[in-house]
């Protein structure tokens, strides 16, 4: 077996573990980046640049070695992603820190509330739906309301194909 | 000796070993962690890969990271893709708009009918897991819950994370 890896594998390897140092980086002092987002899309881009640079120094071996490095790569964005996104936008994870800083809440009203920083629970589902519009799945219809645009009502179905194969069903 | 094109296709093998070896297991049972599920189901294929390699090499050189690396950043991709519809408040509003009348919702349905039934599910996985006691009197954290809570926040402030679960930032309106 050669466990050493081919040059462009190096550099993808290299790169996947300078993402989380971006992150780091761009998260303090002078190079902070205030959006999450944009702090994890901007070190990814770092990261991606670093990856480029090893395969221009190292070299970029064959197309196998190429895409095998590219498929390592994208799968460590991915999962830093996933992980990034837990951090700061996680759900259950922000639920237990409210309760955490308000010490007990009398109801799930109260705890809806000061999740959303003083707003109700409709403020909350505006924020979801916001990311629904920001990426062209639905438009605002009507003060409100929400509208599934042709390429949500495309992607729907998708969904739920999706959802059936890994045995998801709605009880 | 295994070319690194033979190699190449090992992984994609594997990955498809992987997506329906962790696939049928979701679909037998949900209820046992299905995270933990695909990261045994990846680690297992990785193990499977790392066998066949030396059995069909004969003990010689074989490419062990092109093969790995496919299966690592396609069982990452297929993870994602779960995580992305099994609990997604965002996907669920979607799916919700597509089989409404006219596509549309009012925000006050979304609320009442999507989101705050995903709020108390949430709260109860809170309390099953031990780390929220719900009384008479309301909701406080457990001993267990206050440990979380506070590794939260030191992961959070290492990552320069200040606030919210909320998309848009503080009292998104």
């Amino acid at each position: 077996m050669i466990w050493a890896p081919p040059p462009p594998i190096c550099s993808a390897l290299a790169a996947s573990i300078s993402l989380p140092f971006f992150v780091l980086l761009l998260s303090h002092g002078p190079w902070r980046i205030d959006g999450p987002m944009s702090r994890f899309v901007t070190a990814s881009v770092c990261a991606l640049s670093v990856m480029l640079a090893g395969l221009g120094a190292g070299g970029m071996g064959d197309w196998v070695e190429l895409t095998a490095a590219l498929i390592l790569f994208f799968g460590s964005v991915i999962a830093g992603f996933t992980c990034w996104s837990l951090v700061a936008w996680g759900f259950t994870l922000s639920m237990l820190r409210v309760l955490d800083e308000q010490h007990s809440l009398g109801s799930m009203t109260a705890w809806c509330n000061a999740y959303t920083g003083g707003q109700d629970i409709e403020a909350f589902a505006a924020d979801r739906c916001r990311l629904l519009i920001r990426v062209g799945l639905a438009r605002p219809d009507t003060p409100g309301g929400i509208a599934a645009t042709p390429f949500g009502r495309l992607a729907a179905p998708l969904v739920e194909l999706t959802r059936r194969c890994f045995g998801l069903i709605d009880r | 000796l295994i070319t690194d094109r033979e190699a190449f296709e090992a992984g994609l093998l594997a990955l498809a070993g992987h997506i329906i070896v962790s696939t049928a297991l979701g679909r037998l049972s949900l209820t046992r962690s299905p995270v933990l599920m695909h990261v045994a189901s990846a680690a297992s294929m990785t193990v499977v890969l790392a066998l066949a390699g030396l059995a069909f090499s004969g003990g010689n050189a074989q490419p062990f990271w092109i093969d790995v690396s496919v299966l690592y950043g396609g069982a990452v991709a297929y993870l994602f893709a779960f995580s992305a519809v099994y609990k997604s408040i965002s996907l669920g509003v979607l799916r919700a708009l597509n089989k409404a009348p006219r596509h549309r919702l009012e925000l006050a349905s979304i609320s009442r009918d999507l989101v705050l039934p995903r709020f108390a599910e949430r709260i109860e996985l809170l309390i099953a897991n031990g780390l929220v006691l719900s009384t008479t009197e309301g909701y406080s954290l457990t001993v267990r819950g206050r440990r979380a809570a506070r590794q939260l926040r030191a992961v959070q402030r290492f990552a320069g994370v200040t606030r919210s679960g909320l998309y848009g930032g503080d009292g998104a309106s």
